[in-house]
């Protein structure tokens, strides 16, 4: 888990830094050297992609999703722990079926050039999504399963 | 039946505490359910779409712009910029209250996050402001109130987010907050000389031109920043997504090599954080794509129209009725995803009937903004509660009197749209 930890923020780091020098290299192309360079916008987009879902695997790790505790916290603990279940399961399916979506549009992207780097083809944008969602959804059945710990302990500190 | 399906079944997973970006995932699957059925789902274009909603190079300028604005928090820039703000307005009655404000006006150009100006900025205020003498309930109350600038005067998240949804202009929105925040703050500051005269708030003695230049030439830099960004894209210098980037850049040269008060552990934090916040907001936006495309194919905001249009075709009934809307949204939903939910639905609303979209982005925003002030869901209220050790109860209290100002700026830029839409005219008149 420590390496995943490391692995994942280094990674989303660099990504971040990597974004910053393709804008900065762009305004410093076009208005210093007076040169266009179009891969420095196109670079810049995938790397956002892949910043992006990097860093929601962390997110859900950290479960900082932006969500509304405020109703359901006053429902009895029973319903809150099975209602976790099953939108959690559902949110799953949900994005299984993105990932799903993801293999299918690899294959169709494989041939597909991209607009300005001749040697990527647009299956890059895709590949994020097969290779962190299978994290976010780990990490949303750890969710699941402490989510029950917690709950159950509390309630034994109750009763106690 | 898909209406009550695509609004009532993500507001109802949205109440359950399902996390944003899933509840809209969800409802946009169970919509392809029940059209298409359980064994003919189109996977590919689920992924296509989300995708699709990423890849927006004007979206860039969310990280870069959380970046500037978590780089000014760290170290000595926003004490630089309050202090500068007590010198220009610290004399009126009520002195550090202005300050507050001016501050936030200040950091609101270089930030676009109130949250971030409400956390950051709001702990030196509220702290300053009760040595002083203020009461704790009064200087949380209008360092609460005056973080809602932040998203209104350029840089603004909320803003971008709309205008990529909703297909405005970027550079005229962010152009466009100006005069609106401005009044914002001139009205925030009327209600803080009210109080003050009616309490005897302390105020500073006239700073002397010494004390000012001093004040001036600490905050110089940091100064710079929103003459850069808002200076970049009035003169077509740069795009709002280079501004952003120009600001990320230029806040870490300031407080990495100009003042050196950054740690390598504070630098990583710093960007840690800015992925962590840009992952939410785009994750948002991207499974928001899915959602705003099912929308439009089963044409749900034709269908709202003409109920709307069964009350009123006047463009004004139908700002105020969206007013009322947006303000009960605010209260109960986060701002970030009430604009991705409700920016595709409205702006072909408000087309229809000749409203600007210009404006109707800013009068969202504003009243979004507002909708941060205000309970259950009031994320600013949260931040401002956190930093002065308040009760939420009575932080509600203490931001109450502030609502008025607000309102009244809410109230004038929706019945004067030229307020929002005049510099953007002079500046980007083609």
């Amino acid at each position: 888990m420590k390496l995943l930890r490391i692995l994942l923020y280094s990674t989303a780091v660099s990504i971040l830094s990597g974004l910053l020098l393709a804008v900065v290299a762009q305004v410093i192309f076009r208005y210093v050297l007076h040169i266009s360079v179009p891969w420095t916008e196109e670079i810049a987009r995938i790397l956002m992609i892949w910043m992006v879902l990097a860093g929601s695997i962390i997110v859900q790790k950290d479960g900082s999703h932006i969500r509304t505790e405020f109703f359901v916290s006053k429902l009895p603990l029973k319903i809150r722990l099975i209602l976790r279940i099953l939108l959690n399961i559902a949110s799953m399916l949900f994005l299984l079926s993105v990932m799903k979506g993801g293999f299918s549009m690899i294959r169709h992207t494989q041939n597909i050039m991209t607009g300005s780097i001749t040697w990527l083809n647009t299956s890059i944008l895709y590949i994020p999504i097969v290779l962190c969602l299978p994290f976010i959804i780990l990490f949303i059945i750890r969710d699941i399963v402490s989510f029950r710990e917690t709950e159950s302990d509390k309630s034994t500190e109750q009763r106690e | 039946m898909i209406l009550s399906l695509f609004l009532g079944l993500l507001i109802a997973l949205l109440l359950l505490g399902v996390a944003v970006p899933y509840a809209i995932g969800l409802t946009s699957l169970l919509v392809l359910v029940v059209q298409r059925g359980v064994f003919n789902l189109p996977y590919e274009i689920i992924a296509q779409r989300i995708v699709y909603g990423m890849n927006n190079f004007t979206l860039l300028a969310i990280p870069f712009f959380l970046l500037a604005g978590k780089l000014m928090n760290v170290g000595s820039i926003t004490r630089r910029i309050f202090n500068f703000a007590n010198k220009i307005v610290g004399f009126i009655p009520g002195g550090l209250g202005h300050a507050n404000v001016v501050a936030s006006m200040i950091f609101a150009g270089m930030s676009g996050s109130a949250v971030a100006d409400a956390a950051g900025l709001g702990t030196i205020e509220v702290q300053a402001m009760i040595d002083q003498g203020f009461d704790r309930e009064f200087s949380a109350g209008i360092t609460a109130a005056s973080s809602t600038i932040g998203p209104i005067i350029p840089p603004s998240i909320p803003l971008i987010m709309f205008g990529v949804l909703g297909d405005v202009s970027i550079s005229a929105l962010l152009i466009g907050g100006i005069l609106p925040g401005v009044l914002m703050g001139v009205s925030l500051m009327v209600i803080v000389y009210y109080f003050s005269k009616k309490r005897r708030y302390p105020h500073e003695n006239c700073p002397s031109l010494k004390d000012f230049m001093i004040a001036l030439r600490s905050a110089f830099f940091p100064l710079l920043t929103p003459v850069i960004l808002i200076g970049g894209i009035l003169t077509g210098i740069f795009t709002p997504t280079e501004a952003s980037a120009v600001a990320a850049v230029y806040a870490l040269v300031l407080t990495a090599l100009v003042y050196r008060e950054m740690t390598l552990k504070q630098f990583f934090h710093v960007l840690m954080d800015t992925i962590k916040e840009s992952s939410v907001i785009l994750l948002i936006v991207g499974i928001s794509s899915l959602y705003g495309w099912l929308l439009i194919k089963t044409q749900i905001p034709n269908y709202l129209m003409e109920r709307v249009f069964l009350i009123s075709k006047n463009p004004l009934v139908i700002l105020l009725i969206l007013n009322i809307f947006f303000f009960i949204v605010g209260m109960f939903m986060e701002s970030i995803a009430a604009i991705t939910i409700l920016t595709p639905i409205v702006v072909p609303l408000a087309l229809s009937v000749g409203i600007n979209p210009l404006h109707l982005g800013l009068v969202m925003v504003l009243n979004l903004m507002i909708g941060l002030l205000t309970p259950p869901i009031g994320m600013c209220l949260f931040a401002v509660a956190k930093v002065s050790s308040l009760p939420l109860n009575r932080m509600i209290k203490a931001v109450t009197p502030f609502y008025l100002p607000l309102l009244i700026v809410l109230a004038l830029l929706t019945l004067f749209p030229q307020i929002g839409t005049f510099l953007p005219e002079v500046f980007f008149r083609k």
